[in-house]
């Protein structure tokens, strides 16, 4: 059809020498005859330029044309896939398209190697997230997400169901490398088929609030895969015998421990403790470990933790946690790099912040909700961390002006300590 | 040639700082002030009965106060486009005056009057009087874009001319050669209609705890000064239980619909100020609740979709949950938090609540609890609290919702705890949730945990005569904070490093969150594919080291 030029059906790609010639070719005839260029573009540019698009985009321009519907089913483009599971009834996002699905699951399976499940809060949209997993089985996942945008869906579904389908994907992929599977059904027998397929590959593992999960099963994950950077679960998960595995010889060091310690009833859960040796060792195996821990326990179920010195690099407290708890992090989290703290009470916290300013050293980052610091009390902290604070982050409401500094000196004395202008953080007074 | 005037009030309800009235009376042979009631426009469906009874109790008093000057109000129903072409014809009006609306259905409105009124051939009056600048000159001084943090919008206020004095008040001699032909039957064509009128049903309803009117409005700016003056602190007033009841020098809602001029108590203010610390350079704080006001209706004023998520560029796209039982129960204060209940209670029935009780709730619908959209709040409120005005209310939902602004998300208001804090005796509940009166400050902000015999005992069991909590908070919040967190993450690395950067303070993010997030936007693999995406070389050598050497992300700063 159009002569001198490569169309698209060779799709082999030209030499050096005969691109130059196509190129003073196609310039010489680009003003004679333009609307020709579009359809005989070599795929390896249609490609370049669909890496650009939109999945939507991309797959209205698939319909131009059987080179371009070629080029969308290049392999290199069905690496990563998001799908967007969300009913009408229960979400203002929309789905990926079923029949993209479907095209995927029968064409691309196969390439799939970045993948992630975003679903709402509707058991149904878990269901066919599970659909889906269950019939790749001709894949070589790396990374997989099951993320639930609202309200925890994958619980839902029946514990049958979704193991099944995620053994599938255990089984079948045997290099998976990255795995999110927070607010799951998954049980320890999944976790040992994990294992048994992927234990030379898997790096990272999150799965905080899976309740179907044992000590023993996430010793199991430890004991085998020697690869693991980084895990993420809840706080009756940790085990003395867990952080020894962690740190044993064989196993890499460790980058990212994430612990979710959570209370819904009040009263009625029960913290152990965890030993002072079984923390020292696995900072001696990873000195560079951050341990990320999030509390979100009623104020009198704190008991158990920061009796002793304890590595913990990042804490979030989602509830109100009390003084004497901040006057112990203070003792005995030397580690410690960021502090967040929700509420507290009505008591100014002037003695714990200095005490924190003093002892943790490493500390950069503080946000601060419903508490309250003196002015006075505030400005000593930030004039003893200096710039080491990169992230301040106080509500306004927490400070309370005194004899010594009032509002205004207050920020001018923070800024220059800190060397750059810094203000609270504002809420809309209507 | 004969002037005839018509002055048209849609907010600026009153006489005092009315600049584009007082320019329309000069030199005009008649005047007539109207109120179009336009049942269709937007923002005025959605109204309750609390917002409808302080409107007709402004226009009454309105209507005494032209009584007093020899005119009379004129409220016409129906639409402004229907109105006006009948009106210019049958008064012969030659000049219309009203003042300047900065909300962009407004803009756009008054665009559809002024083309009416241009092929009449009446001359167009528009003035500001609703904020305390020009709001088009806060966006020119910072090139054309709304400001988008409060800061920065107190540095433009820095840079800004001095604010406009008010206008002086309209008076008999003012409005002396002018004239306002009144008919025998003006109270049946142009009378203030009733609630009942409207079709609302008015059996039992309570005496108005804000009644409105410009009367009103300036009797309370004098106690709220001499307040002010008696208690010398100029300082925000510390939170305790008496703030949460409705305060008899309260002016949110006198500014919103205008019976109070924004710039007179601008003035009044700064002059107490001077006056009692003996200082000439009042501190912006001191006007603290007129900048947050002005700051919205500037970021909103050139966004049609600011009171939306889908298609607002300056909204976060939140993943809400669409639920409307659960809606449903935190409108109508069934919920089961106390704290939660009563708030919306007291807004139900007197059409106020404090801003930090807006913050309490609008956390617990969205980021805190329920994660449902902020604009279902934003209706709610828009239907039942007196001063939501359009900007104010869909500027502080997004806030509240950090959906913009660059709002730190990390800090959640605890249903139970914040309550307790702000009033450990719980009177504030007993006031608006009577079945709940019994319960001792142990249990009432929690009641579900007080024991059996103690709920037999008061007579209030709780799932049968007062809901069992909707939610459990710890879980709840747990769930939202990851998903806020998610959301945050996937923005950053949208967005790159630079000016735009949300500022986000919470624990470090796993290599998972940083690879899967930087997918969508590349094809990277790992950590040094994704740091290729960013050809910047600064950005790329702060993001690798972000990923190696901080675990948090330090996020400049605007």
């Amino acid at each position: 059809m159009k002569r001198g030029r490569t169309g698209l059906k060779r799709q082999t790609f030209p030499s050096h020498e005969e691109r130059a010639k196509r190129q003073k070719c196609r310039a010489s005839s680009f003003s004679l005859a333009t609307s020709e260029d579009w359809g005989n573009l070599p795929p390896h540019i249609i490609l370049q330029i669909f890496q650009h698009l939109s999945l939507v985009d991309r797959a209205r321009a698939s319909s131009v044309c059987r080179g371009w519907n070629d080029v969308f089913h290049t392999p290199d483009l069905w690496r990563r896939f998001e799908f967007e599971l969300n009913q009408p009834a229960t979400s203002y996002l929309r789905s990926t398209h079923p029949d993209l699905i479907q095209q995927i699951i029968k064409r691309h399976a196969q390439h799939l190697q970045y993948v992630s499940f975003k679903v709402d809060s509707c058991t149904e949209s878990a269901e066919a997230a599970c659909d889906i997993l269950s019939q790749l089985v001709n894949c070589t996942i790396k990374t997989l997400g099951l993320i639930s945008t609202a309200r925890p869906s994958f619980m839902d579904v029946s514990q049958a169901h979704f193991v099944s389908a995620l053994t599938v994907v255990f089984v079948n992929s045997k290099s998976l490398s990255s795995i999110k599977i927070d607010d799951t059904p998954v049980d320890d027998p999944s976790l040992k088929v994990l294992v048994a397929n992927n234990s030379d590959t898997l790096k990272l593992l999150k799965m905080s609030s899976c309740p179907h999960v044992s000590p023993a099963g996430i010793l199991c994950v430890a004991d085998q895969c020697h690869g693991l950077r980084e895990l993420a679960l809840n706080y009756h998960l940790l085990s003395d015998e867990l952080l020894l595995a962690l740190s044993s010889e064989k196993h890499v060091h460790l980058e990212h421990l994430r612990i979710d310690v959570v209370s819904e009833n009040r009263g009625q859960t029960h913290f152990h403790t965890i030993k002072r040796s079984s923390w020292e060792a696995l900072v001696r195996h990873s000195p560079k470990v951050n341990i990320v821990m999030y509390f979100f326990l009623y104020e009198e179920e704190f008991e158990p933790f920061f009796c002793e010195e304890t590595p913990v690099t990042h804490l979030y407290f989602g509830r109100a946690v009390s003084k004497e708890m901040l006057g112990r992090i203070g003792l005995n989290c030397p580690r410690l790099v960021e502090l967040v703290v929700c509420a507290n009470g009505l008591e100014p916290l002037d003695e714990e912040l200095i005490q924190i300013a003093e002892r943790c050293k490493c500390l950069t980052a503080i946000g601060l909700g419903e508490c309250e610091v003196t002015c006075s009390g505030f400005v000593e902290f930030v004039k003893m961390c200096g710039g080491r604070l990169t992230q301040l982050s106080i509500m306004e409401e927490v400070l309370i002006p005194d004899s010594s500094y009032n509002m205004e000196q207050m920020h001018t004395e923070v800024s220059k300590h800190l060397g750059r202008i810094w203000f609270p953080d504002m809420m809309p007074t209507w | 040639m004969v002037v005839n005037t018509v002055h048209w009030f849609r907010k600026g309800l009153r006489l005092h700082d009315n600049p584009s009235l007082r320019e329309s009376i000069r030199g005009a042979d008649s005047l007539r002030c109207i109120y179009i009631l336009d049942p269709w426009f937007a923002g005025s469906s959605n109204v309750g009965i609390n917002r409808w009874r302080f409107l007709l109790q402004c226009l009454e008093d309105l209507d005494a106060s032209l009584r007093k000057l020899n005119s009379r109000l004129f409220v016409i129903r129906g639409q402004p486009t229907d109105v006006f072409p009948r009106l210019f014809k049958e008064w012969q009006i030659n000049r219309l005056s009203y003042e300047y609306d900065s909300e962009p259905f407004g803009k756009e409105r008054d665009a559809a009057i002024q083309k009416l009124a241009c092929e009449a051939g009446v001359e167009v009056t528009v003035l500001n009087s609703h904020t305390l600048y020009d709001l088009s000159r806060i966006i020119e001084l910072n090139d054309g874009h709304p400001p988008l943090t409060y800061k920065r919008f107190q540095g433009l206020i820095n840079r800004m001319d001095a604010v406009e004095l008010p206008a002086e008040t309209v008076t008999l001699e003012v409005l002396r050669k002018c004239d306002t032909p009144v008919s025998d039957d003006h109270d049946d064509k142009f009378g203030v209609p009733s609630l009942e009128e409207l079709g609302f049903d008015t059996d039992g309803l309570a005496t108005a705890v804000w009644p409105g009117g410009e009367t009103e409005a300036l009797m309370r700016l004098e106690r709220h000064l001499e307040r002010k003056a008696w208690v010398a602190n100029f300082e925000r007033p510390r939170m305790n239980a008496n703030s949460l009841l409705a305060s008899p020098t309260g002016l949110s809602p006198y500014l919103r619909f205008g019976c109070l001029s924004c710039r007179l108590f601008y003035f009044k203010l700064t002059d107490l100020y001077k006056k009692v610390k003996k200082d000439n350079n009042p501190p912006l704080s001191l006007y603290g609740q007129l900048l947050w006001r002005e700051f919205f209706y500037a970021t909103a004023t050139n966004n049609p979709c600011f009171d939306k998520m889908e298609g607002n560029p300056m909204c976060v796209q939140i993943p809400w949950d669409r639920n409307p039982e659960a809606l449903a129960k935190w409108a109508e204060g069934r919920t089961g938090f106390p704290w939660i209940d009563a708030i919306m209670t007291q807004l139900r029935q007197e059409g106020w609540i404090h801003h930090l009780a807006r913050h309490a709730v609008a956390c617990f619908l969205t980021r805190g609890d329920l994660w449902l959209s902020w604009e279902e709040g934003m209706k709610t409120f828009e239907e039942l609290l007196i001063d939501a005005d359009w900007s104010v209310n869909a500027g502080s939902w997004m806030w509240l919702s950090c959906s913009s602004f660059f709002q730190q998300f990390f800090h959640c208001y605890c249903p139970v705890g914040f309550g307790r804090r702000t009033d450990p005796n719980g009177d504030f509940i007993r006031r608006y949730l009577p079945v709940l009166k019994g319960f001792p400050a142990q249990y009432i902000y929690e009641p579900w945990n007080a024991p059996e015999e103690l709920q037999k005992s008061v007579k209030c069991i709780i799932g049968v005569h007062y809901p069992k909590p909707m939610v459990n908070h710890a879980e709840a919040s747990r769930v939202n904070i990851e998903r806020m967190k998610q959301i945050y993450q996937q923005l950053s690395c949208y967005r790159g490093l630079g000016r735009n950067m949300t500022r986000i303070l919470i624990t470090s993010y796993s290599h998972f969150d940083l690879t899967r997030s930087c997918l969508s936007c590349s094809e990277a693999t790992d950590f040094s594919q994704a740091t290729e995406r960013f050809s910047n070389p600064r950005k790329k050598k702060l993001l690798l080291f972000l990923f190696f050497f901080s675990p948090i992300n330090c996020f400049l700063v605007e």
